[in-house]
C-alpha cells in the first residue's frame, strides 16, 4: 500500500467530491489557457502585421506644423541626424526599429518627386538584432517608386541625375498605391548633399511596440525624455486596432480570470472542507495506527495536488479547444493561426495543483488539528 | 510498563466540563490481561485513548517503558502508537474505499514498521479471512469487520492491543471468536487492554478494573473468579 494509492482509492471511491473540484479547476484552467493562447496567437499576428504596414510611429522636429506634415507626408522643419542615435542608445524600449529619413519635394523632370535620404536602421542598444527595416541604399545609389519609373521608364540599372548628381537605379519598386509610388529612395548623406542640408534630418521613422501596457501616452513621454525638442506622432494603421482590441480583451481576463480562481480557490477549499468532515473518524483511525500530522495534511494536501493537475490537463485540453475553435472569431481581423501555446500546459500544471494545495491549507490544518477523542468516539 | 500516574481527563463540554478520567492510578504490567468496566460514561473510553497516546491528559503523566509518551513529540507519540499499539474498536473503523487486504495494510504507510502483503495475507488467513481479501468492508458481516480490524491491529507486531468494546456490535459466537484472538495474542506474550461487558472476558483477566465516575473504585487483582474481588 502506499500513500498514492490510498489517495487513488479515496478519490474513486467519493467521486462527486472530486468531480465537483474538478470541474471548477478544469474550467479556471481552461477560461485563462484559452484567453492566453489567442491572445498570443493574436499578439504574434499583429507583430507581423504591423511589420507589414511599415512604421507606425513617426518622429519629427517639435515646431512642425502638423497640418502641413499630413498633407505633404514630411516635415518642413530638420533636426539633426544625432538624434536617431541618442535614440537608439538611451536603451528606450517603447520602440523599436529606428530609420532617420530627410525628405523633400523637388521638381524633376517636370514632376514633383519625393526625394527620400534613408539611414539604414539605427540598432537599438542592448536589443537583440532583428531583421531591420527600411531599406539599406548603397551610395550613390537609388531606388525609384512605381509611378516614377513606369512613367518615366527608368529600368534597372540605368543612371539617373538628380539635382546635379549622377544615381545608379538599383531597384525599380512594386507598386505601393501610395505616395511612396513617387519616391526616389536614397542613401541619407547622398541626399543630404543634393539638398545641401548636411547633416540634417527630418522624420526618424520606427515601429511601436507591442508590448503590453505601453500606451501612446507612454511612447511619447518616453521619446521625449530622450529628445524634448521633437514631437510624436502616429499613424494609425489596421494593426494598432488590432492591439487594441488585445489589449481590451486582456484588460476584462485580467479582471475575470483572478475572480475566477479566486472563486474556484474557494470553492475547492470547501470541498476539501466537506472531505476532512467527511472524513473525521478515517483521521481518528489514522492517527491511532500511527499516522502522524504530517502524513494526515500530505492525505489532504496530496489529493488537493492531485486534484489541480488533473484540472491542469483538462482545462489545458479544453481551454485549447475554445481558442481554436472560437479565436478566430473573437480576434477576428485576420487571426488564422491559433497553435497549441504548450509552455500554458507547463505552467497550469505548476501553478493548478499548487493553487488547490493553497486552497486546502486550512481544511487540512482542521483535520490534523482534529481531536481523535472526539471523532473515534462519533457513532 | 504503562503506567497511568494521577491521571485526570476533563472534556469542556457545552454545559460545563465534564471530568472523565479523575486522578487515576493505574500500573500494566508486561504480558498481563486487564479487563476494565464500568457503566456507560464512566471514562473507559477515554481511559484507553489516554492510555494509547490519543488523547493528552490534562493532568498527571502516561508512563511507558519509563517515558512520559506525552512530553514526545506529536510525531514521536504517532510513530509510537504504529510501533507499539494495537487499537480495535466497536465500531471497526475500516477505511470504506480499500478492501480487506488494504485495509491491513495501512499502519504500514505510516512508516513504523515494514510488513509485506504476505504477512497480512498470512494475518487475515489465520482470521478466516483468506477468501474475502478483495471485498470491501461494506461487503462483510460484521464479524468479519471486526476480524478484518483485528489483523490490522497485529501486523505491526504491537505489544499492547487497546480494545474498545470489541465485541460491543457482535452476537455472541464472534465476541467469543473475538476473545479467543485476544487470548491468543496475549498467551503469545502480549499486553491486552479490554474494555467490555461480556461476563466472560473476567475468565481471561489478571485484573479487573472497575470505573465508576472516572475514579478506579473497583480493582481486582490476579482473580480468576469475580467472588475472589477484594477491594
Ligand atoms: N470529546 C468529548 N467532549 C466532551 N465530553 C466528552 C468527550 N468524550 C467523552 N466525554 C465525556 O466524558 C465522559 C467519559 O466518556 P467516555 O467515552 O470515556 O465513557 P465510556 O466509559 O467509554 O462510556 P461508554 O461505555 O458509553 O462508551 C462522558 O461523560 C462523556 O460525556
Ligand atoms: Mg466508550
Amino acid at each position: 500500500m502506499s500513500m498514492l494509492r490510498m489517495l487513488i482509492k479515496e478519490i474513486a471511491h467519493r467521486k462527486l467530491n472530486f468531480l465537483l473540484g474538478l470541474v471548477s479547476v478544469a474550467a479556471a484552467v481552461a477560461l485563462l489557457v484559452s484567453v492566453l493562447t489567442m491572445s498570443d496567437a493574436s499578439e504574434r499576428e499583429t507583430v507581423r502585421l504591423m511589420r507589414d504596414m511599415g512604421f507606425n510611429i513617426l518622429i519629427v522636429p517639435k515646431n512642425t506644423d502638423m497640418a502641413d506634415f499630413w498633407s505633404e507626408d514630411f516635415a518642413k522643419e530638420e533636426m539633426p541626424e544625432e538624434y536617431v542615435h541618442d535614440l537608439a542608445n538611451s536603451g528606450i524600449i517603447t520602440i523599436r526599429h529606428l530609420v532617420a529619413t530627410l525628405q523633400k519635394k523637388i521638381v524633376w523632370r517636370d514632376r514633383k518627386v519625393l526625394l527620400t535620404g534613408v539611414l539604414p536602421e539605427a540598432p537599438v542598444r542592448g536589443r537583440e538584432k532583428k531583421p531591420p527595416m527600411g531599406y539599406t541604399i548603397p551610395r550613390g545609389r537609388v531606388y525609384v517608386g512605381f509611378e516614377l519609373a513606369r512613367s518615366l521608364k527608368i529600368k534597372e540599372g540605368g543612371t539617373i541625375t538628380i539635382l546635379g548628381k549622377d544615381f545608379v537605379v538599383e531597384r525599380c519598386l512594386q507598386e505601393a498605391g501610395s505616395k511612396d509610388d513617387i519616391r526616389i529612395y536614397g542613401d541619407l548623406h547622398d541626399v543630404q548633399e543634393v539638398l545641401r542640408k548636411p547633416g540634417k534630418i527630418n522624420v526618424i521613422e520606427a515601429l511601436r511596440c507591442l508590448c503590453t501596457g505601453v500606451e501612446l501616452a507612454d511612447v511619447r513621454e518616453s521619446i521625449a525624455r530622450v529628445l524634448p525638442n521633437t514631437n510624436v506622432a502616429e499613424r494609425g494603421s489596421i494593426a494598432v486596432a488590432r492591439a487594441e482590441t488585445r489589449k481590451m480583451v486582456e484588460k476584462y481576463a485580467a479582471f475575470i480570470i483572478p475572480t475566477v480562481f479566486l472563486v474556484c480557490a474557494v470553492w475547492v477549499g470547501l470541498l476539501s472542507l466537506s472531505n476532512v468532515r467527511e472524513r473525521r473518524q478515517e483521521i481518528g483511525i489514522l492517527r491511532a495506527l500511527g499516522f502522524g500530522s504530517g502524513r494526515i495534511a500530505t492525505l489532504f494536501l496530496g489529493k488537493a495536488f492531485l486534484l489541480g493537475l488533473l484540472g491542469a490537463a483538462v482545462g489545458f485540453a479544453v481551454g485549447t479547444g475554445i481558442a481554436l475553435q472560437f479565436g478566430p472569431q473573437i480576434f477576428h481581423l485576420t487571426a488564422k493561426k491559433i497553435n497549441p501555446v504548450y509552455a500554458l500546459l507547463v505552467w497550469s500544471a505548476v501553478g493548478s495543483p499548487a493553487l488547490c494545495a493553497l486552497a486546502s491549507y486550512l481544511p487540512a490544518v482542521v483535520a490534523i488539528t482534529q481531536d481523535p477523542a472526539v471523532t473515534l468516539q462519533e457513532e | 510498563m504503562i503506567e497511568l500516574q494521577n491521571v485526570s481527563k476533563v472534556y469542556a463540554g457545552q454545559d460545563g466540563e465534564v471530568r472523565a478520567l479523575d486522578h487515576v492510578n493505574l500500573s500494566i504490567q508486561r504480558g498481563e490481561f486487564v479487563v476494565i468496566r464500568g457503566p456507560s460514561g464512566s471514562g473507559k473510553s477515554t481511559l484507553l485513548l489516554t492510555a494509547g497516546g490519543l488523547v493528552r491528559p490534562t493532568e498527571g503523566k502516561v508512563v511507558v517503558d519509563g517515558k512520559d509518551i506525552y512530553t514526545l513529540s506529536s510525531r514521536e507519540r504517532a510513530s509510537f502508537r504504529g510501533g507499539n499499539i494495537g487499537f480495535v474498536f466497536q465500531m471497526f473503523h475500516l477505511l470504506p474505499y480499500l478492501n480487506v487486504l488494504e485495509n491491513v495494510l495501512v499502519p504500514t504507510i505510516s512508516g513504523a514498521r515494514k510488513s509485506d502483503r504476505t504477512e497480512a495475507a498470512e494475518l487475515l488467513q489465520r482470521l478466516k479471512m483468506s477468501d474475502r481479501l478483495h471485498h470491501r468492508p461494506s461487503q462483510l458481516s460484521t464479524g468479519q469487520r471486526q476480524r478484518v480490524a483485528i489483523a490490522r491491529a497485529l501486523l505491526n507486531r504491537p505489544r499492547v492491543i487497546l480494545a474498545d468494546e470489541p465485541t460491543g456490535n457482535l452476537d455472541p459466537d464472534n465476541a467469543a471468536e473475538v476473545l479467543d484472538y485476544l487470548t491468543e495474542f496475549h498467551k503469545a506474550g502480549g499486553t491486552v487492554l479490554l474494555v467490555t461487558h461480556e461476563q466472560y472476558a473476567d475468565e481471561y483477566a489478571q485484573r479487573i478494573v472497575l470505573l465508576q465516575n472516572g475514579k478506579i473504585s473497583f480493582l481486582r487483582e490476579e482473580s480468576l473468579k469475580p467472588s475472589h474481588a477484594t477491594e
